[in-house]
């Protein structure tokens, strides 16, 4: 199976993802992105400048809960594509293994990653954290 | 003239009305709904989304996954 490994940085885990497009199963062109894992997320999502990149349009409402309560917000249906570890680490030149379509949410813009890994995508993936700051990641 | 906003507003409104009823046979599928009917139910999103690009060319159609449980935005709860 295809595995990724990496080590975190202490503060959160980011890892090379791909975003693709759902409504052309044939369509594997991508945009890559940094992407956090986020084992307290329902779902996956992305952020307004991938949706824009993608031109991807909203199919959907959904109702999430926040620190700040419960809000309607729009729901994109589209693909996460993950790497596999080449000799030196996950290889972002070659072609991802992607995931069934999902359908995520689009988030507000972070400094720090462009697409958030949620349960939705994990829930189909082996993920281990160890206390030395190794992970790994096995999917397919 | 028709809006995908106002397609998947109405859609939405008409779904959730329908939902109890949905939830019994159909949890965890996605609905695909066209002016405010739901057209057919859907076992993941890429198949509802790309018969919805099969069979509506104009783009106005919408999908909900039949739930009634909010999505929790993780990290982002507190952004």
């Amino acid at each position: 199976m295809p595995e990724l490994n990496w080590r975190h940085n202490g503060r959160r885990i980011v890892i090379p993802a791909a975003i693709l497009r759902a409504d052309n199963p044939a369509d594997l062109s991508y945009e890559t992105v940094t992407a956090l894992v986020d084992t307290g997320a329902t779902s996956s999502g992305i952020m307004p400048h991938v949706v824009e990149t993608l031109a991807l349009l909203p199919h959907s409402k959904r109702l999430v809960k926040g620190a700040h309560g419960e809000a309607m917000v729009d729901g994109f249906v589209f693909r996460v594509g993950l790497f596999a570890d080449s000799d030196c680490g996950a290889s972002t030149t070659a072609l991802p293994y992607v995931f069934d379509a999902i359908m995520g949410l689009r988030f507000s813009p972070s400094e720090h990653f462009a697409a958030i890994i949620g349960m939705d995508i994990l829930s189909q993936c082996d993920f281990l954290v160890a206390r030395n700051g190794s992970c790994r990641l096995t999917f397919g | 003239m028709t809006t995908l906003r106002s397609e998947i507003d109405a859609n939405f409104d008409s779904f959730q009305r329908q939902l109890q009823a949905s939830l019994a046979r159909h949890r965890g599928e996605y609905a695909l709904l066209r002016h405010g009917e739901i057209v057919k139910f859907f076992v993941d999103p890429g198949a509802a989304l790309t018969a919805g690009v099969k069979h509506f060319p104009d783009g106005m159609f919408s999908i909900q996954e039949v739930s009634d449980e909010p999505l929790d935005l993780g990290v982002w709860s507190h952004a």
